[in-house]
């Protein structure tokens, strides 16, 4: 078949110029990179609303629908904002820091499967990618805390890393029960093993979903973890000298993140884009497409989070660390274990 | 060591742990049952208080059929202020008009700015005149502007029925504030703010 130039080089755009796919990463990456900025924002919005109505108040009312455009004036005026850094600062390291933040938050998706082939790259250490990737949010919140040059911040530099490296061991330990079930890494491997039952239907895997959901929140910098923001004792932690623009940017990683989160325990833990086991007795017809499945999971999912953050209150840093150490880890190892059982109970493991 | 940690048997351990676990989710219980109960706040400009009779708002004066108010300037209300911030000028009349008015009201400035609503005033006066009324929305850019003149506190509605049983018996308790029905279909949808 003969081409025009123009159908020709589009052509060579998607299968690979040198080599290089261009608008086949191009296209997915706007894509990715618009969903989440557009999902900060309704994130932001559903976070003041949801905290509002649990507070017994109404949240963002005035602008747009149910004050649905409150976060967009309020980027706008952060956006126009001037920027402010201190005379003693690490300039360098203080413009870094935020970017560092956001970039991790926004590479996850890259694995995320949103739907039936709806991922952007297929890796088979696609858990792996995910959990190497967050670990590096916490060296930008450090950056900021020490670039600041400020108390406050490098406290909460501090306290992130404790907080982050700590937290990281119970939550990989979590996974890999679910990784050592599903017998893959692969994020579209790990909704594939899920098509008769969720994991989080299994007895291992709820207390991994357990396990993995509090150490999401020590990770996400949440209540009853946010320590290294604790307002009532660190002003604001590592953002407290932060202003305008890049003061917006670690609010668009903090949701970022909370989504990302939410999006990996939906895929890890609750069957992904496929419909909820629990609705076994629904025809076929009355399918959704996998992307609103996944959806619809990763909304509650999101909600559960931020009904958690508005209930629970701050732990104290030994009891953050207590936690951790003394609690999550000795239950992963010992899911770990049980995990071990139910494979050679279940069949599925026979027949493997 | 700065300070050391309280070691627990395995029992323990296991009945703190479950315990923190359990009480997460009561704690979890009573949010999400507020986040469901309908929100306890006042959408003010599109919805407002019904505020009982004996709300301390604004000052008024009570006047009589020809709209001269039923103050005698005796002053009572200026004594009684703590804060002094009503000002009284009278002068003589040789004739009364109509009434047995021995003195006019030049001037009756209350500076609302700087009432704190007591309502001494109102109980000092001796012609039942003076009274605070449930009307709290008279906001202005200055305080200069909030010293209300004689002209903004008359009265020429008479008393309703609630403010009459009031007076007659203040230990009767009216009916306590509570919403009303927002004024539009759905309270504050319309960015009218």
């Amino acid at each position: 078949m003969e081409r025009g130039p123009i159908e020709s080089l589009v052509h060579r755009l998607f299968a690979g110029l040198y080599g290089i796919p261009v608008l086949g990463w191009l296209i997915p990456i706007v894509l990715v990179l618009g969903m989440v900025a557009l999902a900060a924002l309704v994130l932001i919005w559903l976070e003041r609303k949801v905290s509002g109505h649990i507070q017994s108040r109404r949240g963002p009312l005035h602008n747009g629908p149910h004050g649905l455009l409150q976060t967009v004036w309020d980027a706008l005026k952060l956006l126009v904002k001037e920027d402010i850094v201190p005379s003693s600062a690490d300039r360098l390291i203080m413009l870094m820091a935020p970017f560092v933040v956001f970039t991790p938050a926004v590479l996850v998706y890259v694995v995320m499967p949103f739907g039936k082939g709806w991922t952007v790259a297929n890796l088979n250490i696609g858990l792996l990618w995910v959990v190497s990737v967050l670990s590096l949010g916490p060296v930008g919140i450090i950056l900021g805390g020490w670039g600041s040059h400020n108390k406050w911040s490098l406290l909460g530099g501090m306290r992130s890393a404790a907080q982050l490296i700590s937290y990281e061991i119970p939550s990989v330990l979590a996974l890999g029960a679910i990784v050592m079930m599903a017998g893959t890494m692969s994020m579209d491997g790990l909704v594939a093993a899920q098509d008769q039952y969720e994991f989080v239907l299994t007895p291992p895997g709820l207390i991994a979903f357990v396990v993995y959901l509090v150490t999401a929140l020590a990770e996400l910098n949440r209540n009853p973890f946010d320590l290294p923001e604790a307002e009532s004792e660190l002003v604001a932690g590592f953002v407290t000298e932060y202003s305008g623009f890049k003061f917006a940017i670690f609010f668009l990683a903090e949701f970022a993140n909370l989504l990302a989160l939410s999006m990996i325990t939906v895929t890890v833990f609750l069957g992904g884009w496929q419909p909820p086991s629990v609705l076994f007795f629904l025809p076929d017809s009355a399918q959704l497409p996998g992307v609103f499945w996944f959806a619809i999971k990763t909304t509650v999912m999101v909600f559960v989070f931020q009904w958690i953050k508005w209930t629970l209150p701050r732990l104290r840093i030994d009891q953050m660390l207590n936690v951790c150490w003394k609690g999550l880890i000795p239950i992963t190892l010992g899911n770990l274990a049980l995990a071990c059982v139910w494979l050679l109970l279940t069949e599925k493991s026979w027949a493997r | 060591m700065a300070f050391s940690l309280p070691q627990y048997s395995w029992r323990e351990l296991w009945e703190k742990g479950w315990s923190g676990f359990v009480t997460a989710l009561k704690g979890m219980r009573v949010t999400i049952r507020y986040f469901f109960s309908r929100p306890t706040t006042v959408v003010y400009p599109y919805q407002r208080l019904e505020l009982p009779v004996y709300y301390r708002g604004r000052h008024r004066q009570r006047v009589d059929a020809n709209g001269i108010p039923w103050c005698i300037a005796c002053g009572s209300c200026a004594r009684a202020c703590p804060l002094e911030c009503i000002h009284i000028e009278a002068s003589a009349t040789p004739e009364p008009p109509d009434t047995k008015r021995r003195r006019k009201l030049d001037r009756f400035d209350i500076d609302l700015a700087r009432c704190m609503y007591c309502g001494l005033c109102a109980e000092a006066c001796p012609q039942d005149c003076l009274m605070l009324v449930a009307d709290y929305e008279y906001s202005a850019w200055r305080p200069q502007d909030l010293v209300a003149p004689l002209s903004v506190q008359l009265r020429p509605e008479p008393l309703s029925e609630a403010e009459l049983r009031y007076r007659a018996d203040p230990a009767s308790d009216p009916a306590p504030a509570k919403p009303k029905p927002p004024r539009e279909a759905s309270a504050g949808e319309g960015g009218e703010g």
